[in-house]
């Protein structure tokens, strides 16, 4: 690997190390900074409103304080993100974007609120059925009262300011686009966990600060010149959220090559369409009807295996691994209709069921290395 | 003592290792099982020493060696770890190529896997992190009851009916075994129902990978009659029990060790 | 006073009536009638209204708990990859999809059409789209989101009555045959008066002691749900509500010495219903309200007679599960004053996030603000492998414990 390439995988690790650093420091500049739940969040709506953005993950650890105020049957994220902001640990921000989803967070958007009143929780009601008229007229009608709620806070939020934040993410998403193409192509020139330093470092950075040092990074990657060694087999990493690069390293070291992902915090937030011209708002609301849907929504006719089939296609991966966060309905609903599928396609499937709080544990790496040999034996035929 | 080379598999168990070794011919010269201790790198020289002494070979006479289980990456000198997921399907497969399915409960951990007619695995399944469907909680069970494993089985085929035992987990089992023997419940259908709630949870990961004949099943747990007839009944196929089935996992390092030279 | 129980008489008629629901669907299977399977929020008025047959996976699931087959039929889910954790109704019905293995011989008859509307949780979207991928037939889904804030906005109702209208576009399209409007709002007319009824039954619980009991309404809700917007449905409700009249009358009380009040909060437990029922008579206490119940009358606060539709959209958005914390606590309080309740019981509900998820938060606000106590009863609707009597059992002694303590 290049010493610019290194250097710069570097940078973003120590972002990662210290997630909130950059949002503290924002915030010590005199920034307000805005935490988001999710990619749902219309967040180039926020970045012009001046928020700085950061996405609000799970840490390991305990939840003692979020077991007192919901179920034992609610995700990790959900428990894990609720300890937090109970123990304090969200204080640094000045608002909090919840985008509508799946039944837990609807609740956890509740139960935040109440308990942590001091900071201002703004819930983005997006429709659940994310195609036709109706939904659309509704989306958009949500994205104006969202907008006039950010006024109320941040004063005039001008169309041509939010047109200028939503270049800016589109500059994001295509250099986001063209990293995974370089990941897709040269497996070999960084391992999965940098790939991910990178696209972690871009939840916890705005959009102007992360994209120049994407940009060097994707150059300097570009020009290496040679062709791709990989023994491994390449496997495309799918499921719910996946905030902790743990499971990355420990997917890696039992012998996988992760060469792309289908996950919310991955693909899923920057494989989106281009915005057309005109009228902003018009702009997110057409993003947030085409892109691929969360297992949380439902498009009539999306067929969720035989995206994923497509996906892995796309990828030449020889095998998907899908991380599913216990308790994680929407994704565990489809898995069974994603499983088939990608077998009838001829590409293996495993199934890891995570926790987002908890290390990797010692099994994982044993399934994963069965996996790894279930392929090889399979490509040996 | 021959010279003659010999390949072995180890499969380090959480609660014993196996040593299988195999002669070039492809016969297979010695088997050996011991509890693994604290240290399992350590059952690993063990087991592997009192094969050999059976088998009346020299330590120098290993020529590649495969370890699997739990414990593979602790063998620091193995020429090579397999996980015991492919290494029981090949060992299983090798007993009888009509093998289409294995279940194996270990002490830690259950699994059931799916073959292919090629003998490769074709989907897997292994228990979630508790100890629930485990040898272990079948061992906690009997020493709640004051019992040797050896009667558990036996003593569970007597009833008729099982005792409900709703939790699979092992720490609320066993207050509710405590709890049902106050309550006047015999040991016999105590046993049966901890054979039904086992079977339970194995049942759910054997049909989650589907369940074809011939089954085989393996690992300590399938000795366990009582928990054998059950299962039985459940997938609604007779098992196929190999003789010894501890050491099926070593088995399979032991054939990928042959095929390495 | 006796101790004795006096049992509800329509109890017999409700068993007719629906088993003569299900056994006219059954037979309509392979003819020409159309069958629709629809959640129990979804818009039915518009399939009466079209001459389809709803029939209710939730309902057919429940009964499969009563019947206790609904552990096996989640098993059969779970052979086929469906997690354990996922919703019991849904894993009873795909199970029983698989085995056919039911209450009705032979399982529910095959659907033509699914309507899912997702007023009652985001699982039954999830379950309608595996229910498409089954039966490949269409599905008409309708958003109602859900509600953040106290009141719905008119864009809110204005989305959901659109939704209404492409259904009923779409479903005339679909076999060829408009809906008559006439026939529509005759339907929902009807519809709204069963509501009432059932509206007004409950409310007559509110008489100390009360003539029935939750146990009971959770029982003879089925016809709510599947029959609204039939003529069948009223009569039935009228013979019920004039027995309640009697009963109260004739000062028969629900629970023979009823001296505790309780509200109910999430679906029944229906493995145990009869267990339960029987373990709070005991204890003189009767269970006099249900938020569930409550929701197959909900009322929207906006009505326009000249718009039915509208009102129907409105109405569908629904009430206490479709509604964030503070509308829920307000409704909590609401059964609190009306019905004089001493306390709370929780069914903590491991199938249902969405209704479960708020409780403990309720439960703290009843007591802090509002000096009520609340019992949290953990458990499942469907599932009772992980339901332990002895721990059951322990929680609600102590809870009828404390509230003697506060009796006196």
């Amino acid at each position: 690997m290049a010493i610019e390439t290194l250097e710069s995988i570097g940078l973003f690790q120590a972002v990662c190390a210290d997630p909130y650093k950059t949002a503290h420091k924002a915030s010590e500049n005199g920034r307000p900074v805005a935490g988001f739940m999710c990619s749902y969040s219309p967040q180039e709506l926020f970045h012009a409103a001046g928020y700085y953005p950061v996405r609000i993950t799970a840490r390991h650890g305990g939840t003692p304080r979020a077991d007192e105020i919901i179920q034992a049957y609610s995700c990790s994220f959900a428990r894990s993100v609720l300890d937090r902001a109970l123990s304090g640990e969200f204080e640094f921000l000045d608002l909090v974007v919840f985008a509508h989803t799946c039944d837990t967070l609807q609740n956890v958007a509740d139960l935040w609120r109440s308990n942590r009143p001091e900071v201002p929780v703004v819930i983005v009601s997006g429709p659940t059925l994310t195609a036709g008229k109706p939904a659309q007229t509704y989306f958009r009608q949500e994205l104006d009262r969202v907008h006039g709620v950010l006024e109320s806070l941040r004063g005039k939020i001008s169309y041509e300011a939010i047109w200028d934040s939503l270049h800016l993410y589109e500059q994001h998403r295509a250099m986001m686009r063209r990293l995974y193409a370089v990941r897709r192509a040269r497996p070999d020139l960084m391992s999965g966990q940098d790939l991910y330093w990178v696209v972690q470092a871009a939840q916890l950075m705005s959009p102007e600060e992360h994209l120049p040092l994407l940009s060097d990074l994707v150059e300097s990657l570009e020009a290496e010149n040679g062709e791709a060694e990989c023994f491994q087999p390449r496997v495309m990493l799918a499921g719910s959220v996946c905030e902790d690069s743990g499971f990355i390293s420990a997917i890696e070291e039992a012998g996988c090559t992760i060469v792309d992902d289908d996950l919310c915090m991955g693909s899923r937030s920057f494989l989106l369409p281009e915005a057309p011209e005109g009228d902003p708002m018009d702009a997110l609301t057409h993003i947030y009807f085409s892109r691929i849907p969360c297992p949380a929504f439902h498009r009539p006719g999306f067929d969720p295996g035989q995206h994923m089939l497509e996906r892995a296609r796309e990828a030449h991966a020889d095998g998907v691994i899908l991380l599913l966060t216990k308790f994680c309905d929407p994704w565990a609903f489809d898995y069974p209709q994603i499983w088939n599928t990608l077998e009838m396609g001829g590409v293996p499937t495993l199934l890891l069921e995570v926790e987002q709080n908890v290390p990797a544990p010692a099994q994982l790496r044993t399934r994963v290395e069965a996996f790894v040999e279930m392929i090889q034996s399979k490509d040996e035929l | 003592m021959s010279a003659a080379p010999c390949y072995a598999g180890i499969d380090v168990g959480s609660a014993t290792a196996k040593a299988v070794l195999f002669g070039r011919d492809g016969s297979m010269l010695a088997h050996a099982i011991i509890p693994s201790g604290g240290q399992l790198s350590l059952s690993a020289e063990l087991v592997l020493t009192k094969a050999l002494e059976k088998a009346g070979l020299a330590r120098d006479a290993v020529q590649t060696v495969v370890a699997t289980g739990y414990g593979r990456d602790t063998v620091t000198w193995r020429t090579k770890s397999i996980t015991e997921i492919t290494c029981h399907a090949r060992g299983a497969y090798f007993l009888s190529p009509h093998v289409r399915s294995v279940i194996d409960i270990g002490g830690q951990d259950s699994k059931a896997i799916s073959l292919a007619q090629d003998g490769s695995v074709r989907k897997f399944e292994m228990n979630d992190k508790c100890a629930a469907g485990t040898g272990r909680f079948l061992e906690v069970m009997a020493r709640t009851l004051g019992l040797s494993l050896e009667d558990f089985g036996p003593k569970a085929l007597i009833a008729d009916t099982p005792a409900k035992i709703s939790s699979t987990c092992t720490v609320f089992a066993e207050s509710e075994v405590i709890s049902l023997l106050a309550q006047g419940e015999t040991v016999e259908r105590i046993l049966a129902g901890l054979c039904a709630a086992i079977t339970q949870r194995v049942h759910s990961l054997a049909s989650r990978v589907g369940m074809a004949p011939e089954v085989m099943m393996t690992g300590g747990v399938a000795k366990n009659i009582g928990v054998v007839k059950r299962i039985e009944q459940a997938i609604g196929f007779t098992l196929t029990i190999p003789e010894e089935p501890q050491i099926i996992g070593a088995l399979g390092a032991a054939l990928y060790a042959k095929d390495m030279g | 006073m006796s101790d004795e129980r006096v049992p509800i008489r329509s109890y017999k008629r409700m068993k007719e009536i629906m088993t003569m629901y299900y056994g006219m669907a059954k037979m309509s299977e392979g003819t020409d009638q159309k069958i629709a399977w629809i959640t129990s929020g979804g818009p039915v008025e518009i399939l009466y209204a079209a001459g389809i047959t709803p029939i209710y996976p939730e309902n057919h699931a429940a009964m499969c708990g009563a019947t206790k087959i609904a552990d096996s039929l989640c098993a059969a889910a779970e052979e086929r990859g469906f997690s354990r954790d996922l919703c019991s109704y849904a894993r009873t019905d795909f199970g029983s999809i698989y085995t056919k293995n039911s209450p009705v011989p032979g399982g529910l008859p095959k659907p033509d059409l699914l309507v899912c509307c997702n007023n009652i949780c985001d699982t039954v979207t999830k379950w309608y789209q595996e229910l498409q991928r089954i039966f490949k037939v269409p599905l008409f889904f309708i958003d109602a989101p859900y509600q953040y804030g106290m009141e719905d906005g008119p864009e809110i109702i204005d989305y959901v009555k659109a939704q209404l209208e492409e259904m009923i576009t779409g479903i005339g399209e679909l076999f060829g045959k408009p809906i008559d409007p006439d026939k529509l709002n005759y339907t929902i007319d009807i519809s709204e008066k069963a509501a009432a009824l059932w509206r007004e039954i409950q409310g007559m619980l509110a008489h100390k002691p009360a003539p029935m009991n939750s146990f009971d309404t959770f029982i003879h809700l089925a016809p709510i749900v599947t029959l609204r917007g039939t003529e069948l449905c009223i009569e039935y409700y009228e013979q019920l509500r004039d027995e309640m009249k009697e009963r109260i009358e004739l000062g028969i009380a629900s629970v023979p010495g009823e001296k505790y009040r309780l509200g109910w909060d999430n679906l029944a437990i229906w493995f145990k219903i009869k267990e339960l029922s029987d373990k709070f008579a005991v204890g003189k206490a009767a269970l006099v309200v249900s938020t569930y119940p409550e929701s197959f009358c909900y009322q929207a606060p906006y009505r326009d007679e000249n718009d039915k539709l509208r009102s129907l959209a409105a109405t569908y958005i629904g009430g206490y599960i479709n509604h964030g914390l503070d509308y829920r606590e307000r409704d909590l309080l609401h059964m609190v004053e009306k019905f004089s309740l001493d306390g709370f019981v929780m069914h903590s509900n491991r199938s249902c996030r969405a209704y479960s998820f708020g409780q403990y938060e309720l439960a703290k606000r009843l007591m802090q603000k509002h000096g009520i106590p609340s019992l949290m009863l953990e458990a499942d609707m469907n599932d009772s492998r992980a339901w332990s009597d002895e721990q059951a059992n322990t929680r609600i002694e102590a809870f009828l414990e404390t509230l003697a303590a506060r009796k006196n």
